[in-house]
């Protein structure tokens, strides 16, 4: 137990190094990231789309297997609960640190634009928290409420929406062509119940060791089927994606899959995005082993976050066609600065930390 | 009610940056912050080559991705065809950064997304915008489109017009006169 707390002092001061970050992006504004005019999203997007979609593929998995009523997964009711929330609100708090301006978020509700993506997306997910709220009030206080398994219902629907709507915000950017289409919103789907299932995998491991309890190895195992599947599924929506659009005879879209297969991003499509998040996992879960899947959890997270950092950069650094005949540069540039690396890292530390401080004082056993 | 329009000859223009300047001065905008900007394009083949400059600036589309997009309508597009920013209800999400076709957006101090606003509030007092009167080859013509007596409604009725990036669909408010037209 102690060992476990002395851990945790790398989270926290994580937090802190994020929390000096925020300040400087908040003095400094858009000269703090490594953003500019021509590319507006960075890191910190890609960490709200990554932190959103593993808390909505956390919660899919826990509603999903409460629910089914399978032994495995329905044991993790109470838990992806209290995870999805934490990963949900770390999300949240990097999403309102790249904003401009986070105070006028009331005039989302008061002047509403129901044709844009993102007023959808912040309905759907304030929906979900509130329904997280609920359910989390609920599993501590009176779990065997009749109205639960209706709340849990409305849940699954809202998080299956939030994370598609998330995904349709590329979609729908018409003028990026790199990320239109249905492609993205399955594929956000598809791998946020990738990195939920890591996201369970590495917390169960982290706080049941540190407790001193012995992780069970069945849930551990149903966790790392899920992750088989998940991978082996978007193995094939990447394969796809990139052979349709390098054939497509559209130029803006075989630029922006170039960039990923040949271009600046290669090195981290290639090492972080397949080998990394997709390929060494499975080979990891191939034969069961505890360490093996709890490796295998870590490099699918740190996989599935360069994969959104490499999908909105390969819709944005392609320049855009504005008059025919003019190229100033092949792609435009962007690289992370301190202050993205700061609060991503912090992100990650504010969950671990959040779920820590749930586990210690709630009971997430289920059945207790 | 009017609806403004903008009419651009770059066969005209020497790029001496003069409209890009004469803006920032009227807006009080940094040095890094501009809201037209030139495009310098070599066409033809030697030894018959020209540089066409192409001043370049928000479109002020009649369809316009960036208010679709925008989850607060802080940006809206008047009846008069101008479409603006209302700064108090940006959250500062860049959406309409990245759906602008045409890059003209730039992230200003106080984290709103910027651009060319026709001059909103000197145009309705009869003024022209600095940019058009700036230009010592006068480049570009601004005026009511729906005033068939206006200088920008006679020469689009003369001259061949062209749009940027048409087939985006978005409908652009700023016409091109084609070379030669």
């Amino acid at each position: 137990m102690r060992m476990f707390e002395r851990w945790m002092a790398i989270p926290g001061i994580l937090a802190a190094i994020a929390f000096a970050g925020a300040i400087y992006k908040w003095v400094y504004g858009e000269h703090a990231l490594g953003t500019s005019a021509v590319v507006p999203w960075g890191s910190l997007i890609a960490g709200y789309a990554f932190f959103a979609a593993a808390a909505t593929g956390v919660g899919l998995i826990g509603a999903v297997g409460h629910l089914s009523g399978k032994p495995a997964l329905a044991s993790l009711e109470k838990r992806s609960l209290f995870l999805s929330l934490a990963l949900l609100l770390s999300g949240f708090v990097l999403i309102g640190v790249e904003l401009g301006n986070p105070f006028h978020l009331v005039y989302v509700v008061i002047s509403p634009n129901f044709q844009s993506g993102i007023w959808w997306m912040s309905f759907l997910y304030t929906i979900y928290l509130v329904l997280l709220f609920i359910e989390c009030y609920f599993s501590q206080v009176d779990p065997a409420n009749k109205n639960l398994k209706l709340v849990g219902v409305i849940a699954i629907v809202s998080k299956v929406a939030a994370v598609c709507t998330l995904g349709a915000i590329f979609a729908l950017a018409s003028t990026r062509i790199f990320w239109s289409g249905i492609y993205f919103p399955l594929y956000i789907l598809l791998t946020a119940v990738l990195s939920g299932a890591a996201a369970l995998i590495l917390s169960l491991y982290l706080t049941g060791n540190g407790k001193g309890k012995t992780v069970d190895s069945h849930v551990m195992a149903a966790l790392s089927k899920i992750m088989a599947v998940t991978i082996v599924l978007a193995l094939l929506f990447t394969a796809g994606k990139i052979l349709y659009d390098s054939r497509s005879g559209i130029s803006a879209l075989q630029d922006a899959a170039a960039v990923l297969v040949s271009g600046p991003l290669a090195v981290r499509f290639w090492g972080m995005e397949v080998v990394v998040g997709m390929l060494i996992p499975l080979m990891l879960i191939f034969r069961f082993n505890l360490t093996r899947v709890v490796i295998a959890a870590i490099a699918v997270l740190a996989g599935v976050f360069f994969m959104r950092v490499d999908f909105i950069m390969a819709g944005q650094i392609v320049p855009q066609v504005v008059v025919e005949g003019v190229q100033h540069v092949v792609y435009h540039s962007y690289s992370m600065t301190w202050t993205e690396w700061a609060l991503i890292a912090g992100a990650f530390a504010a969950s671990s930390l959040m779920y820590t401080f749930f586990e210690k004082k709630f009971n997430l056993d289920v059945g207790k | 009610m009017p609806h403004y329009a903008m009419l651009i000859d770059a066969a005209r223009c020497t790029g001496c940056a003069a409209c890009r300047i004469a803006c920032q001065m009227q807006w009080q905008l940094p040095p890094e912050i501009f809201f037209n900007r030139l495009e310098f394009r070599e066409q033809g083949k030697y030894p018959h080559v020209q540089q066409e400059i192409v001043p370049v600036q928000c479109m002020h589309c009649d369809h316009p991705p960036c208010a679709t997009v925008c989850p607060t309508q802080a940006t809206y597009k008047r009846d008069d065809g101008l479409v603006l920013i209302d700064e108090s209800k940006c959250i500062g999400c860049k959406y309409c950064v990245v759906a602008c076709p045409y890059d003209v957006r730039q992230v200003n101090e106080r984290g709103i997304p910027e651009k060319c606003r026709f001059c909103a509030g000197h145009i309705e007092n009869g003024g022209q915008p600095p940019c058009v009167t700036t230009c010592m080859n006068t480049v570009r013509v601004f005026g009511d489109l729906d005033d068939p007596d206006s200088e920008i409604s006679r020469q689009m009725k003369e001259k061949n017009v062209y749009r940027l990036a048409e087939y985006k669909g978005t409908k652009p408010r700023v016409f091109y006169v084609k070379n030669g037209g």
